[in-house]
């Protein structure tokens, strides 16, 4: 069929080139996501600062980018990052003209957005673990930070696998958006294949199976974590930790 | 910045109504389309779930935007038949291509939902149903779905928020709701403080 010779991979088809452009997506996503949990941590901790401050930024950064659309983020940081960047230079080094490139201005989007609902994933987290591990290791004089490290972290992993397995999925389809600002992801590849062959319905079917592809093989993964994650656990236990 | 508001008041005014409109058109669409496959996907172990879990999967992990996309150009490319079957008016305009992609994608999340709140009905509700000798389409008609209708609506009212939000996106195939008027005027005074 004329169609598969259109997914050929080199100088005939597109394959190649959509899966340059699924290269990127991956790219953006997995650089993205580890900066994104990175972040909600610190903005959760932000929120239960005891400096009201730093609380009221907190708040006002979840509530935010939990209400403004993903797409209008993206456009807004996209365009004035670039005035940002050359405003700031512009003291060190007058008449500078840097430029960011997509790729930074859809990481540094996506990130804020993935860690105003990551925050609340966190906080989740550390509810269903409970303040008596906390004190307990403060009775045994262990330093917050050890404390953080080798108490909690193992235990909120446990219950941070679903919340941040789904935000994971979000993220995969978000990342769609920068196409947008012209950074050649996997629609954006697509797109371009259409405007030459004019075949919009296949290429656009095409790339969605990719998609579902991507999620159905993470929600699996997630479930995995899940299970290996659990090991040892038993269900009473489960009830209450 | 009173002035990008009071210049294009009337802009303004046309996008709020078409996002609003988008929206609420949309979630009642939706919510009677997720009934039949929510049903679907909790109760039928046969085809019917099958193909329920497939629309569900597909509408579920594809961005928005692709599904848009698809909808507006994909389904577009076939004018010729579609003008045939005299559905070409569907298609054709922007607006109608943005309402069926959104009713699609958010029919896969309240079925989600519908399934939830059927699967979480206790089984005594079942039995009672049972033991008064209700028919299936009764028993679900009178009680099942009021009661799940109840527990859906915190995650239907969720699932209005984000369907506003994401009516956003409908801005990139041209239809000028509050996305779209904002970059219309952006296109026409450059002015950043638009978005």
């Amino acid at each position: 069929m004329d169609w598969l010779k259109l997914l050929a991979i080199g100088d005939t088809g597109w394959g190649d080139e959509l899966l340059h452009g699924l290269g990127i997506t991956l790219a953006l996503a997995l650089t993205t996501f580890p900066i994104a949990i990175l972040l909600s941590f610190a903005i959760h901790w932000a929120k239960v600062s005891k400096y009201r401050v730093i609380r009221v930024v907190a708040h006002t950064h979840t509530t935010v980018f939990k209400t403004l659309p993903e797409i209008l983020t993206l456009l807004i940081l996209y365009y004035q990052s670039q005035a940002l960047v050359n405003w700031i230079t512009g003291w060190i080094v007058p008449g500078s003209n840097l430029s960011v490139s997509p790729f930074l201005a859809g990481l540094i989007a996506l990130s804020l957005v993935i860690s105003a609902y990551g925050s609340e994933v966190v906080r989740a987290a550390l509810n269903a673990i409970g303040r008596g591990q906390t004190e307990a290791a403060k009775s045994l004089g262990l330093s917050p930070f050890i404390t953080f490290r080798k108490v909690i972290l193992p235990q909120l992993w446990r219950h941070a696998i679903p919340g941040f397995g789904n935000l994971w999925v979000i993220l995969l389809k978000d990342t769609s958006l920068v196409s947008i600002i012209a950074l050649s992801d996997l629609l954006h590849v697509a797109t371009l294949a259409i405007n030459t062959t004019r075949e919009p319905f296949f290429f656009y079917l095409v790339i969605g199976a990719f998609y579902v592809a991507l999620v159905i093989l993470s929600t699996r993964l997630q479930k995995t974590l899940e299970h290996r994650a659990s090991k040892g656990i038993t269900r009473m236990e489960a009830r209450d930790a | 910045m009173l002035d990008l508001w009071l210049n294009y008041r009337d802009l303004w005014l046309d996008g709020v109504i078409t996002t609003a409109s988008l929206t609420v058109l949309a979630i009642f669409f939706g919510f009677f389309l997720a009934i039949p496959i929510g049903v679907a996907r909790a109760k039928s172990s046969g085809v019917l779930g099958w193909l329920a879990l497939g629309y569900v999967n597909l509408f579920r992990g594809m961005p928005l935007l692709v599904q848009l996309f698809l909808v507006y150009y994909g389904l577009g490319q076939f004018n010729s038949e579609l003008r045939a079957v005299g559905l070409w008016w569907i298609f054709r305009d922007a607006w109608y291509c943005g309402l069926l992609a959104l009713v699609l994608n958010t029919a896969a999340y309240q079925a989600e939902i519908i399934r939830g709140s059927l699967q979480t009905i206790p089984a005594s509700v079942h039995e009672t149903n049972a033991a008064l000798n209700l028919t299936r389409w009764t028993a679900f008609r009178r009680v099942l779905l009021p009661i799940a209708f109840a527990k859906a609506l915190p995650a239907i009212g969720n699932e209005f928020i984000l369907l506003l939000k994401a009516t956003s996106l409908v801005a990139i195939i041209t239809v000028f709701d509050l996305m779209g008027q904002a970059r219309f005027i952006f296109s026409e005074t450059l002015d950043l403080r638009v978005y």
